[in-house]
């Protein structure tokens, strides 16, 4: 019993490893080439098929699903003699398994093959561009596109041939190398310095024309004041003149008044006074005693001004 | 005796090594902050504890075994005595070792349970407080690993000696402690771990995730660890209550892990196991009809086995958000979407899962991982928690932001070629699976999708402006995308990502894309700060400029309104009388001046407050009591009569061929103007004020003091006419009387021509004289 149960039991993983080599799948996103001898027939129906063990067929698997490659970031040099980076992506599948499997044996070599193609055609082509054609503040001046466009048309015929079809390119990145971004950098830097500075002038002069703007206006303020003022005292003036006839009738008392009143406005400021005992009628009191008051002539006196040398 | 002596001395050693390992993982922990030596610091002092009640339990065992032989010596002199007694009266030390075990080791190892579960309470706090770090880190690691290894090498070389003496029944306590302390070794080289990762594998922000997880992990490790030592204590309690008791067994205390013992011997695990369960069940379970039944039932239980993984290839959960391609012999069958189904054992039928109604997320515009030790500028720390500020002039976050190459206008007028800014661009896409059946026919469709967005990022944001807007016919050009442009160019940018993945039939649906993170460069942040500094101050030397005008304003018109009004009023009425008397030739050139003069204050006003606007000072339309300070309603006011008196001249102009017309337009304009400005001037406080109060007051007082001569003047004419000399020294003296009490006065008392006067004309210095007023610098 215990040797029919062994027995079974190799009976069974023969069974098992015979089957892994005679019966293969197919799966829907796949193509399958059976090789008999050097011989390769395409299958591509999907399902479980059958062949002959290994070594007499063998079976080789294809993704023919679409394929996503990305370029290294290659450094291009332009046709303004500006360099830039560039890393372009194809999108691939394959059309021709057969053609393919004989030209490369493998998706990985294949994959290769492509991003040779890709580098090459796109470093031809990118030189007859300029930086403005890339990276430009107006879109329509932009030739990206037309870049991609001619690179396309150039890759297609040598892929097809190779049973490859080119499903879409495009550009992933686009930058500039080390030295370039620093110089890039240090321009930027020195723009914004330069937009500091004006900041701060501008500032400066702002804040001096408001100033001088309010100045202006309290000077005019202040003049057409000083300009009311005037014509006010103008209209007094005007009215007092009305007075004059009034003083008509004995000027020479009139001015004899006018006289006093500004000799007693002048009076009242700082001033030393040399007082002539000769001329001051009181201080011949101390001279004289009281025999001068007889003695006082009118002509001594004056009439519009003090005897007295007055000093100030 | 001396045998107990011994294993109480090992275990006091055992207390001191372990005391001695509990202060190495404390300064291990408060120097690097690591939670897995904070965890281990706490494990490691419970064990102190352990080794000090094992030391106990020598200890009576120690002075029982000198009481037995004491009481042999006895028994052997005397073969017995009036005295004879029996039981723990006689046998003390038998006795307390009887109540310890029975007593206190029971409830020493449930105190201890106790403690555990509250130490594994509040780490557990700590932890969950942790966690929510996005990026921490660990001082001096590499101290750290090599005194944690010091220790951890001294701890395991004693738990081997522990748990070799404790293979001999007397010394058996001693495996207790020493698998205790094997495990504490252990959760040591766990920390060391620990500690390595944050030596060695720092340098990437994954590995930093990495490290948070690890260091995370290894303290709930120690915690679970703890937990189930507590646990099993309880459970060890418990199970001691109900355990069939043999006399001349050998006693097991509860704080003796079987657990531990596993670990520490796992050479006798199967020993273990059943010891473990023959000493608790009292009896040999590995030689019942059981556990031989399992034996023999062993292979169709396997073969069972087998059927039921068959059984479970044929069937399919999907989870929720998830979608299922199911293919049948390799063809495409169907697509099943959330819940279970039914299909063909594998090979037959495969499923293939993918997220297809899960949101997921693509980051355009990054690079490597960001190295940790390049991110410390921008993490700061608040007690457990570390926090990553997101500063421009830092280099922030886990992924590296590359550079994007934007145009913008030419710096250099004479060149037409665009000048290159860099900036730093994230964009962020998030989308969903539409057409799964598209979707797989893309080996790699998330990269096919990322390779497209940014080829349309590259295409759309080069011609950006930063934050500047864009006139109207600036078509298909993004503005602003660091301000205010932001949103409209997301939405913009998932237009064409959409436009780009349907061509090519990528089953995506586009959700939404976001520009994440648009800033400069770092090395030019502070300079771009120094501009926004600059434009600050800009801002303060106008606010400073303002309230000196303010203030001088107000210094000659009471407040800055009044003088504004009054300004205004005193131009017009000077404009119009300068057009009146400018000829018919000159009239229109004047005219000129005068509008573009007005246009240029308007111009001026309407600055200063789209300056204002900007700066978020808006005032209220309806502000009808508008004041200079505070609002920019009266700016609009001042405007709208600048923009009156415009209309006001260019009606004037239109007059100019009528020249009598124009005459009287004037006259009254002026007319009108100069009552305004009067009127004004009334209300008007300050100098100007002053200067015409003063100016009325002085014609009044001249005015009445002219009035009174001219009404005295007839009675003085009466006096003069009646004695005109006396009269007139009268009023001579009268004068002299008045002014002369209060000057100073010198009598000559001599004739005039004997008396010389001199006069010293020079003039004493005042209190300011010889101040320098600055006019000595010029």
């Amino acid at each position: 019993m215990k040797r029919m149960a062994i027995f079974l039991t190799v009976v069974v993983l023969m069974a098992l490893m015979l089957a892994t080599t005679v019966f293969y799948q197919v799966d829907y996103n796949q193509v399958a080439l059976l090789r008999t001898f050097g011989d390769t027939t395409t299958i591509t129906k999907p399902g479980p098929h059958t062949k002959w063990p290994w070594p007499i067929q063998r079976v080789i698997h294809y993704d023919i699903n679409t394929h996503v490659l990305e370029d290294a970031l290659n450094q291009q040099k332009l046709a303004d003699d500006q360099n830039v980076l560039l890393t372009m992506y194809c999108a691939w599948r394959l059309t021709n398994a057969k053609e393919f499997d004989t030209r490369f044996e493998s998706v990985q070599r294949g994959e290769e093959f492509i991003r040779r193609q890709l580098e090459n055609t796109t470093g031809n082509l990118v030189g007859k561009y300029k930086m403005q054609d890339l990276v430009n503040t107006d879109p329509k001046a932009m030739r990206l596109k037309n870049l991609e466009d001619q690179i396309v048309e150039a890759l297609r015929p040598q892929l097809n041939q190779a049973g490859i079809e080119l499903v879409a390119l495009g550009t992933k990145s686009l930058g500039v190398t080390e030295n370039v971004s620093k110089a890039i950098i240090n321009a930027q830097q020195s723009e914004r310095k330069r937009a500091a500075d004006a900041f701060n002038t501008q500032g400066q002069a702002i804040a001096q024309a408001i100033r001088d703007r309010a100045r202006a206006d309290s000077e005019q303020i202040i003049a057409f004041a000083n300009r009311k003022a005037e014509l006010i005292k103008a209209e007094g003036e005007l009215w007092v003149t009305k007075q004059y006839p009034a003083f008509q009738k004995a000027p020479e008392l009139a001015m004899f008044l006018r006289s006093l009143d500004s000799l007693k406005i002048e009076m009242q400021r700082k001033t030393v006074v040399l007082l002539d005992w000769n001329n001051l009628p009181a201080l011949k009191l101390f001279r004289d005693g009281t025999n001068g008051i007889s003695r006082v002539n009118a002509t001594t006196m004056p009439a519009t001004a003090p005897a007295a040398a007055a000093m100030k | 005796m001396i045998v107990q002596r011994r294993g109480k001395n090992i275990a006091l050693i055992g207390a001191v090594l372990q005391t001695v390992l509990s202060g190495v993982m404390l300064a291990i922990w408060l120097a690097t902050d690591s939670l897995a030596a904070m965890a281990c610091t706490w494990f490691l002092a419970v064990g102190v504890l352990i080794w000090l009640m094992a030391g106990m339990v020598f200890y009576c065992r120690q002075m029982e075994r000198r009481e037995a032989l004491e009481g042999e010596e006895i028994a052997a002199g005397s073969k017995s005595t009036i005295f004879q007694r029996e039981g723990d009266d006689l046998h003390p030390a038998a006795g307390r070792v009887r109540f310890i075990e029975r007593w206190i080791a029971p409830s020493f190892a449930l105190l201890l349970a106790v403690g555990q579960f509250l130490i594994v309470f509040f780490m557990a706090r700590m932890l969950k407080d942790a966690r929510v770090a996005e990026a921490p880190f660990l001082m001096h690691p590499g101290a750290g690993i090599i005194f944690a290894l010091l220790a951890g090498f001294a701890g395991f070389l004693f738990s081997r000696y522990c748990v070799g003496m404790g293979e001999r029944s007397e010394w058996r306590l001693l495996r207790a402690t020493g698998s205790y302390m094997t495990v504490n070794v252990m959760v040591v080289a766990a920390t060391v771990v620990s500690l390595g990762c944050a030596y060695f594998a720092t340098t990437t922000p994954a590995s930093a995730q990495a490290l948070l997880r690890i260091d995370l992990l290894v303290a709930a490790l120690v915690i679970v660890i703890q937990l189930v030592f507590a646990i099993e204590m309880v459970l060890n309690f418990v199970l001691d209550l109900y355990r069939p008791r043999v006399s001349g067994q050998e006693e097991r205390f509860s704080f003796d892990s079987r657990l531990y013992n596993l670990v520490a011997q796992p050479g006798r695990v199967g020993h273990s196991l059943a010891e473990a369960i023959n000493y608790q069940f009292g009896f040999e379970v590995s030689k019942s009809w059981f556990y031989r039944l399992v034996i023999r039932a062993l292979v169709p239980m396997m073969l069972f086995g087998i059927l039921l993984m068959i059984a479970l290839s044929s069937i399919v959960v999907v989870e929720n958000g998830q979608k299922a391609v199911l293919t049948h012999w390799g063809q495409f069958n169907t697509i099943v979407g959330p819940g279970i189904h039914v299909k063909w054992p594998w090979p037959i039928d495969s499923a293939q899962h993918y997220d297809a109604d899960r949101v997921q997320n693509l980051l355009l515009g990054v690079g490597q991982p960001r190295k940790l030790e390049d991110r410390q500028g921008a993490i700061v720390r608040k007690g457990w928690v570390y926090r990553e500020i997101y500063l421009w002039k830092e280099d922030h976050g886990p992924i590296e932001e590359r550079d994007f190459v934007v145009a913008s206008p030419p710096r250099d007028a004479s060149n037409k070629a665009p000048a290159l800014n860099l900036i730093k661009l994230v964009v962020s896409v998030q989308y969903s699976i539409d057409k799964l059946a598209d979707y797989v026919q893309y080996t790699d469709a998330p990269k096919m999708l990322e390779c497209l967005a940014s080829k349309e990022m590259v295409q759309y944001c080069a011609a950006a402006t930063l934050d500047k807007g864009l006139a109207e016919n600036a078509e298909g050009r993004p503005e602003a995308i660091m301000t205010f442009g932001r949103g409209k160019a997301g939405e913009k940018l998932k237009e064409l990502i959409q436009v780009a993945v349907d061509k090519l039939k990528l089953g995506v649906h586009i959700d939404y894309v976001g520009l994440q993170a648009v800033h400069l460069p770092k090395e030019v942040v502070p300079d771009d700060e120094m501009v926004l500094e600059a434009e600050r101050r800009q801002t303060l030397a106008r606010y400073e400029a303002q309230a000196d005008a303010n203030r001088l304003l107000a210094a000659v018109a009471g407040d800055t309104a009044t003088a504004k009004w009054l300004v205004m009023s005193i131009r017009k009425k000077e404009d119009l009388e300068t057009l009146r008397l400018a000829g018919e030739g000159a009239f229109k050139t004047k005219m000129g001046e005068v509008q573009r003069r007005v246009r240029d204050e308007i111009g001026t006003l309407e600055k200063e407050i789209e300056q204002d606007r900007l700066l978020g000072r808006v005032g209220s339309e309806a502000d009808s009591d508008a004041t200079a300070d505070d609002s920019i309603a009266f700016q609009k006011q001042l405007v709208q009569a600048c923009q009156d008196y415009l209309k006001q001249l260019q009606a004037l102009e239109a007059k100019s061929a009528d020249a009598a017309g124009l005459r009287k337009a004037l006259d009254d304009g002026m007319l009108a103007a100069n009552a305004e400005a009067d009127k004004l001037l009334a209300q008007a406080l300050g100098r100007p004020a002053t200067v015409v109060a003063q100016a009325q007051s002085a014609r009044w007082t001249r005015e009445m003091a002219e009035r009174a001569s001219a009404e005295a003047f007839d009675h003085r004419l009466q006096a003069y006419q009646a004695s005109p000399e006396v009269y007139m020294q009268d009023r001579w003296l009268d004068v002299w009387d008045e002014v002369l009490p209060t000057m100073t006065k010198y009598v000559l008392c001599a004739d005039r021509d004997k008396v010389e006067v001199r006069l010293n004309w020079e003039q004493t210095k005042g209190m300011m004289s010889g101040v320098d007023y600055g006019e000595s610098k010029k």
